[in-house]
């Protein structure tokens, strides 16, 4: 019944939007839109796997309730108990599914090297896609809604929609309610130049995906699957290449997401913003993963005191957001040592004097910044943390072993040089009228090319994106 | 509003600019791809003119057929026993078989070896039933590797009958994504080319170089079956009569529905015969060897239709049929329809002194 996962880069995704454009478009009314949507959103989703839409369902379902009982209740006690079940529920469902494994495991280590045996068996780790991010969304609804920032939705098609719109629900970005609930509400009328900016998003993720980051990852997955082998300037050519098919890789997807929501009339977040042209590591996550850094400083790092409480407390805060925000990505050590390495980053720039920030030292910022970010990849690409070390060590005291060939070598330059120019070229865009300002032809020429060098290079079954693990 | 029409006029523009451009593109790519580069289509059939290209001489025999004669056929062994026969320069073979190959595949690979003055004194050319039939079973391998926009009001009924219908729309309207990874390839194999590859020896850890390439490459024949048929490890002699009894019911029985032996294959295999006449080429039709699960599916029907076929083709082109269907004990086959490539050895053996060489002489 159901063709198979539906990667955006796939045939199966394309005969699936194609079907769910026109019928979209072609019903007359904005309900039967919003119900069709629903019920396209919902149809892809069980596409992965048909019985993961039950734990959706039941989850949100709850936050449904909630949300309209907050209305009701006028009782500062039970309201925080109200919240208080919504947030365990979505995040014991989290925990469950995402982390138990994991603790289970590191129990058993520990346990074991302390010279016990626990008389568990390990667990196998089964992570429903999209659940870290849908979690996310349904927290912060009914935290919005406790707070009065936002309003209880009385249709329960309107929370789903905006829990199970497609285009973010596997990878973000992570969504507002006040930014899209109201969307919902709005009935839409179908815009050419709003299409075509959606188009020319999609084939720039596409481009994104299948030019940079599928072709990067092919030249430095061998260095990464073992590190020990390869000497100094594949390792650093390893790092440079796996920052650029990060960033490709999901910027790509969110392009694309973005692109496919334009052409149905409805806006999503910006995610990026020319992340590694940051001067600091704060400027950093105010341009990486923009919607995760936000939730992040919303409702976990301001809830902990944010800087209210003196600059030690503001750097711990940093740190126990970081740290978290680390394990958000994965069950692993390896992220949650990379989350602690931000925040310790985080923390440390909260010592430097203002002085450092003059216009004239930001090349020097820009530089030192994706060198530490770079590092910080390491920890979040290795498969463990000793291959980590292993990285790491051979990127700062020379290693002799193999080296990465010409052609592949050749590709990671050319690569981290296109990104770095693309985002520098990004940022001298001014309007996004600028988009229509560009001849016709011209703007034709670039998206007919953009799609066919895509197709070319698209790998065969398409490959996942580095963020759908999460 | 008159500024939110221009952009809406302009949107339009640019996205039929795009659509054109793209489909333009498309086009002209496929037709590139169809008179100039016909072997990225058919990349098989490019490392065997490649193979036959390398050889000092033009080959005594070339095989023509499908994975099965790629399989059964030992290229060493073949060799072996031509150079029994004493003649100097020793006779060598081609084992110009490819995957999902059948008569139009051999058609193609054949004019090619002629082309590049590759002009065999034999050639022994696969036949089955089921390559036969009307209603070709590789029809959606031939829509994607060889068939041109101007097969399409000769073809087109057959490509729809054999429900390749969409694998030819793509491959005509989208070449450059239905051909990308070999496309993909030979830019690697340019760009490998083209730099100077300090670093290739040290690289790549897990490749394994064998000790003299160019020989293990002349040993084992153009392609590389082993890889291609892909084995399982060590499957037991029950396992394997299994796997071949499945395949059989599966496989052979939907290739032979509706049985005819006519359409595209039975038209390539009489032109191909007709250009051997012309050309002088001896000629010989093999049915090669199929397990007897296989060969219990011919039901009297089939085999009536396909003998009397033959005995129609060969009097009429003067050719010769050998049947070596049931040459190979079951033990031998990896799934119903390949000899291990390792056991192709005494079936060649016994193909060259039985029949060809006498045929030779």
């Amino acid at each position: 019944m159901f063709p198979g996962r539906m990667l955006f880069t796939t045939s199966n995704f394309f005969g699936f939007f194609a079907v769910a454009f026109a019928v979209y478009w072609l019903l007359g009314r904005h309900r039967w839109r919003l119900v069709w949507l629903t019920a396209a959103s919902a149809f892809f989703y069980m596409c992965w796997n048909p019985w993961f839409i039950l734990l959706i369902l039941a989850s949100t379902s709850i936050d449904y309730f909630v949300a309209l009982r907050l209305v009701r209740v006028t009782s500062p006690v039970a309201r925080k108990w109200l919240v208080a079940l919504s947030v365990t529920v979505n995040l014991g469902i989290l925990a469950g599914f995402k982390y138990a494994a994991f603790a289970l495991e590191t129990t058993r280590e520990v346990t074991h090297w302390l010279g016990w045996t626990l008389p568990v068996e390990p667990i196998k780790a089964f992570l429903p896609l999209g659940i870290s991010f849908y979690t996310f969304e349904a927290i912060s609804y009914v935290v919005d809604v406790y707070r009065g920032k936002t309003r209880a939705v009385r249709n329960p098609l309107d929370y789903a929609l905006y829990i199970l719109f497609f285009p973010h629900l596997v990878a973000g970005p992570i969504v507002r309610p006040n930014d899209f609930l109201p969307q919902v509400a709005r009935p839409k009328r179908f815009d050419w130049p709003r299409f075509q900016a959606g188009v020319q998003l999609f084939l720039l993720g596409l481009f994104k995906k299948a030019v940079i980051a599928d072709q990067v990852a092919l030249a430095i997955d061998p260095v990464f699957a073992e590190p020990a082998k390869f000497g100094t300037a594949a390792l650093w050519l390893a790092v440079l290449g796996y920052a650029v098919q990060i960033y490709c890789d999901f910027s790509g997807y969110t392009d694309m997401a973005l692109g496919l929501a334009h052409t149905l009339g409805f806006k999503l977040p910006n995610n990026f913003n020319a992340p590694y042209l940051a001067a600091s590591p704060a400027d950093f996550w105010r341009r990486w993963h923009i919607s995760l850094s936000r939730w992040l400083r919303d409702y976990l790092y301001i809830p902990l005191g944010g800087n209210r409480g003196g600059p030690v407390r503001t750097m711990v805060n940093l740190f126990i957001t970081m740290l978290l925000g680390g394990l958000w990505h994965g069950a692993n050590w390896t992220f949650i040592v990379w989350g602690a390495y931000h925040g310790v980053l985080l923390a440390i720039q909260r010592l430097i004097p203002k002085g450092w920030d003059h216009p004239a030292l930001r090349p020097i910022g820009m530089f030192v910044t994706f060198l530490l970010v770079c590092f910080g990849w390491v920890l979040f690409r290795a498969q463990t943390l000793a291959d980590a070390r292993t990285i790491l060590r051979g990127m700062v005291t020379p290693v002799t072993g193999a080296e990465l060939a010409g052609d592949r070598a050749l590709l990671v330059l050319v690569c981290v040089f296109v990104t770095l120019v693309g985002q520098a070229l990004g940022q001298l865009r001014r309007s996004p009228r600028a988009l229509f300002r560009v001849p016709a032809p011209v703007a034709g020429v670039a998206m007919a090319a953009a799609l066919t060098l895509a197709l070319v290079l698209l790998p065969a079954g398409g490959r996942v994106f580095i963020y759908f693990q999460f | 509003m008159r500024r939110r029409a221009t952009f809406s006029r302009r949107s339009r523009t640019a996205l039929a600019w795009a659509a054109g451009l793209f489909v333009a593109g498309q086009l002209v790519a496929g037709l590139v791809l169809d008179y100039v580069f016909p072997l990225t289509r058919f990349p098989s059939a490019g490392q065997v003119l490649d193979y036959a290209a390398s050889e000092p001489s033009p080959p005594a025999v070339v095989f023509l057929g499908s994975s099965r004669t790629g399989t059964g056929i030992d290229v060493a062994e073949a060799n072996r026993v031509l150079a029994e026969t004493g003649r100097q320069p020793p006779p060598r073979v081609i084992n110009a078989a490819v995957p999902a190959g059948d008569a139009l595949s051999a058609e193609f690979v054949f004019t090619h070896l002629l082309e590049k003055g590759a002009k065999p004194a034999w050639a022994v050319v696969e036949v089955s039933p089921e390559a036969l039939n009307v209603r070709s079973p590789f029809m959606k391998e031939h829509a994607v590797r060889q068939l041109n926009w101007e097969d399409v009001p000769t073809r087109l009924g057959d490509i729809l009958r054999s429900q390749a219908g969409w694998l030819y729309l793509e491959s005509r309207m989208l070449p450059v994504y239905t051909h990308r990874r070999q496309l993909v390839r030979e830019a690697k194999d340019g760009v490998r080319r083209w730099l100077p590859d300090r670093a290739a020896a040290k690289t790549a850890p897990a490749t394994k170089a064998p000790a003299d390439p160019v020989a293990d490459k002349k040993a084992a024949g153009a392609l590389d079956w082993d890889a291609i048929i892909r084995a399982r490890p060590n499957p037991t002699p029950d396992e394997r009569l299994e796997m071949s009894r499945i395949g059989a019911q599966m496989v052979v029985r939907r290739w032979l529905r509706d049985y005819r032996p006519a359409g595209p294959a039975a038209v390539s295999l009489e032109r191909l015969l007709a250009r051997c006449r012309v050309e002088g080429i001896g000629v010989m039709l093999l049915a090669v060897p199929a397990c007897s699960a296989h060969r219990a599916e011919y039901t009297p029907e089939v085999e009536g239709a396909f003998r009397g076929y033959l005995d129609r083709v060969v009097a009429e082109y003067g050719c010769r049929f050998v049947d070596a269907r049931d040459w190979v004990p079951d033990e031998m086959y990896v799934d119903a329809l390949h000899i291990l490539p390792e056991n192709g050895k005494a079936f060649t053996e016994r193909l060259m002194r039985e029949v060809l060489v006498p045929s030779m002489r």
